[in-house]
């Protein structure tokens, strides 16, 4: 393969062992680079085109997630995926929220699976390079909804406050919100993980495969980190919130996380660099199909 | 009106006041009665154990007479002749002691105690709401009082043993706190090495199956060259194949690599292995026993269990000397290091240094701790070792954690200092003496059982 073309990946880990492992398996598909610390990898970042960039989280004087802050900034193309054996509440959030990461993925890995998910990410930053200018495509609603999924009322009541107040649509259901979704353009949905004491998370992330420009917003007092990273690999959550939570954090972020719905619909080739793993439960994925295209149409047929 | 005693023995049935158990009813006398017939009760085996009679007017009680002012009048030169037929009210004490029947016995000691002079030479009154119901004696109600506080010993030493086992439960529940704060970081440092020990594994699969192809293609060409009967076009296939097989499979280059992953592999194996033991060191449950050990290790075992939360804290420096070894519970010294190198860590904001010393001092082996951390100021300093005391948010520290290490040290017979400047740095220094097993009593080694 001609090294031009290969794309670039960078490693970041202070422990040796893991990017000497890492490079050999990687070498003879991509060009791979690897830093020991957070501030050699950030210089890398500014001097050269990198792809993908897999960070270990926890590191001395620079974490994981400053890292991917900094990646941000400096390289907005390149995808961010956290490559880490601890899994602390606050560097997920983090990861989430500062880092806007792509996948988060586990120590130990599979070397299969982290290899599929580097040449996703890698994919998608070639494609996205190639495309930088933006198409728009057909009308931006400049007014889409956004959905509050919640039983309790507070957080539709700060937005019914703000001049966000004539797009916010109240769902107690998932069914409610899918309607809501199916007969008007919805750009953001805010939500809990588990609403009526069941968990939807594996919901949310049918309904970005469905809409892969839905941005959403959880706001959650619930903290397993086995929950929050599937929120990132499988529904692409944009950000996480405390609960309860601060009305200027929350205002703060609705807008941010409107922002990115008018930036994936300027730009579609953006989309796919938040594509979600495919959800393993297919008769999850097929029953919310199914319930969309039913409300959509209502004559067409009914499927098992 | 009658006048005499009765005897100790015919004392009033048993009521649930204590003072009514201890009242003697003895008939009172009258205040005109005269001194020489008081003289002659006090001579007669009724009132043997009294040391004074009560004289009562109208059921209330106005006074005793002692057999000591008897004496002391009848040792006069004709004191029977001048004084024998005066009233005994002349005589006697106006202001005796007096005690209600329903005040408990401490109270009554307590008052008893107070009105007493030396020599005893007065018994005390009985009253029940003012009327005067018999004697009490001064023994009888000290006897009760030894008897009271054999009991209440007894309840204290109970209290005792039972503090000693929640103390023990304390120390535990310390240990198991600070142990799953620990567990999270331990099992980021197993991960990483089984991160890579699990991808060079896969690596090394990839290159035999790889390796799998080469030998067989070559097979394959050998088996063609040495049949007469293969055309030569299936010979040049086959070398053709053997040759690409070949050259894909020195493109990568893996087996001039192959060492390193395996050394790093064995590397990463040791590491789980050493990480385990130290936290089987670490936790261990059952009571602590003693055995010779080398401090460095504990530092080096608390180093390897707190690596999660130092290193991204700060670098660690160790200027480890040679030391003998040294009669301890490794797993309390375990702890006690453990949580001092996490409070250094945690003291640090952004990233600093944590130096380590260890060496001898006199008879003592001295470990040294210093961070140059925030500090803390005179107040603080001088509460660190106590229970409960804790400057960090609720539910991130105990408070226990020092206030157990120092208990630890102590009980190893060693002593636990520190040394601090705000702004500046915090020290801590661990003497432990060094002392041969034989001079180790089994009564310390209960100690830190």
């Amino acid at each position: 393969m001609n090294t031009i073309t290969k794309p670039t990946i960078l490693f970041v880990d202070d422990e040796e062992r893991i990017l000497r492992s890492l490079v050999m398996a990687f070498r003879a598909h991509y060009r791979v680079l690897s830093a020991t610390e957070g501030h050699q990898a950030l210089e890398m970042l500014a001097n050269e085109d990198i792809d993908v960039l897999i960070s270990d989280q926890r590191m001395p004087r620079m974490s994981g997630v400053e890292v991917l802050r900094g990646a941000r900034d400096i390289s907005p193309a390149t995808m961010r995926i956290l490559l880490t054996g601890y899994s602390d509440l606050a560097g997920i959030v983090g990861s989430i929220n500062d880092g806007e990461i792509f996948r988060y993925v586990q120590k130990p890995w599979r070397l299969e699976e982290l290899r599929d998910t580097i040449a996703e990410a890698a994919a998608v930053a070639q494609s996205s390079r190639s495309n930088t200018v933006a198409t728009a495509v057909g009308v931006i609603p400049a007014h889409a909804a956004i959905i509050v999924l919640d039983r309790s009322p507070e957080l539709a009541m700060v937005l019914k406050d703000s001049p966000l107040a004539s797009r916010v649509r109240r769902a107690h259901t998932l069914e409610q919100a899918m309607t809501v979704m199916a007969s008007e353009p919805v750009a953001l949905l805010i939500t809990d993980i588990s609403l009526n004491g069941e968990d939807i998370s594996p919901s949310l992330g049918v309904l970005k495969q469905q809409q892969p420009d839905l941005v959403t917003v959880v706001v959650t007092a619930f903290q397993d980190t086995g929950h929050l990273i599937r929120l990132i690999n499988q529904a692409q959550v944009y950000r996480v919130l405390p609960r309860p939570t601060g009305r200027n954090m929350f205002l703060r972020s609705v807008e941010s996380a409107l922002k990115h719905h008018d930036l994936l619909k300027k730009r579609p080739a953006m989309l796919r660099r938040h594509s979600v793993e495919k959800s393993r439960d297919e008769s999850l994925v097929s029953r919310i199909r199914n319930y969309l295209d039913r409300v959509r149409d209502p004559a067409a047929p009914v499927q098992g | 009106m009658e006048s005499g005693c009765r005897a100790p023995s015919e004392a009033f049935p048993m009521s649930h006041l204590p003072l009514a158990r201890l009242t003697i009813p003895v008939h009172p006398l009258t205040p005109s009665i005269p001194v020489s017939t008081v003289a002659d009760l006090f001579l007669s085996d009724r009132c043997r154990d009294l040391l004074c009679l009560p004289i009562v007017r109208d059921g209330h009680l106005v006074g005793t007479i002692s057999r000591y002012t008897i004496m002391r009048i009848f040792l006069q030169h004709f004191g029977r002749e001048l004084y024998g037929q005066k009233p005994v009210e002349r005589f006697m004490n106006k202001s005796p002691i007096q005690i209600e029947q329903s005040m408990d016995v401490e109270e009554a000691s307590l008052l008893v105690r107070s009105t007493l002079t030396l020599p005893i030479t007065e018994d005390f009154a009985i009253t029940e709401k003012g009327r005067y119901v018999g004697m009490g004696v001064v023994l009888s109600l000290l006897e009760v009082m030894e008897h009271k506080i054999a009991h209440r010993s007894e309840a204290l030493a109970r209290a005792n043993h039972q503090l000693k086992s929640s103390q023990a439960q304390l120390v535990q529940s310390e240990k198991m706190a600070s142990l799953g704060q620990m567990v999270a970081g331990v099992a980021h440092e197993i991960n990483t090495p089984l991160g890579y020990v699990r991808n060079n594994l896969e690596l090394a699969l990839d290159f035999m199956e790889r390796t799998r192809g080469v030998i067989d293609s070559t097979d394959h060409l050998i088996e063609t060259l040495l049949n007469p009967a293969s055309p030569e076009s299936q010979t040049h296939l086959a070398l053709e194949s053997a040759a690409t097989e070949i050259s894909s499979h020195q493109q990568d280059a893996v087996l001039d690599d192959m060492r390193t992953l395996f050394d790093d592999s064995l590397h990463g194996l040791q590491q789980i292995t050493d990480l385990v033991a130290d936290l089987r060191n670490f936790s261990r449950v059952d009571k602590s026993r003693m055995e010779s050990a080398n401090l460095n290790d504990c530092i080096e075992s608390a180093l390897n269990i707190g690596r999660n939360v130092i290193k991204h804290k700060a670098d660690v420096e160790k200027y480890l000397a040679d030391i003998p070894f040294v009669e301890c519970s490794a797993s309390q010294i375990n702890q006690v290091l453990l949580n001092i190198l996490t409070n250094a860590a945690q003291a640090i904001k952004g990233h600093g240094l944590i130096s380590i010393y260890s060496g001898v001092e006199d008879d003592q082996v001295l470990i040294r701790i210093c961070d140059n951390g925030c500090g803390m100021p005179e107040t603080v300093k001088n509460r660190i070792f106590d229970p409960f005391f804790t400057t960090k948010p609720v539910g991130e520290g105990t408070g226990l954690g020092l206030a157990i290490s120092f208990q630890i040290i102590e009980q190893h017979g060693g002593r636990i200092e520190v040394l601090s400047r705000e702004n500046e740095g915090t020290e801590f220094r661990i003497y432990m003496p060094l002392r041969k097993a034989e001079e180790l009593d089994t009564s310390q080694r209960q100690a830190t059982a």
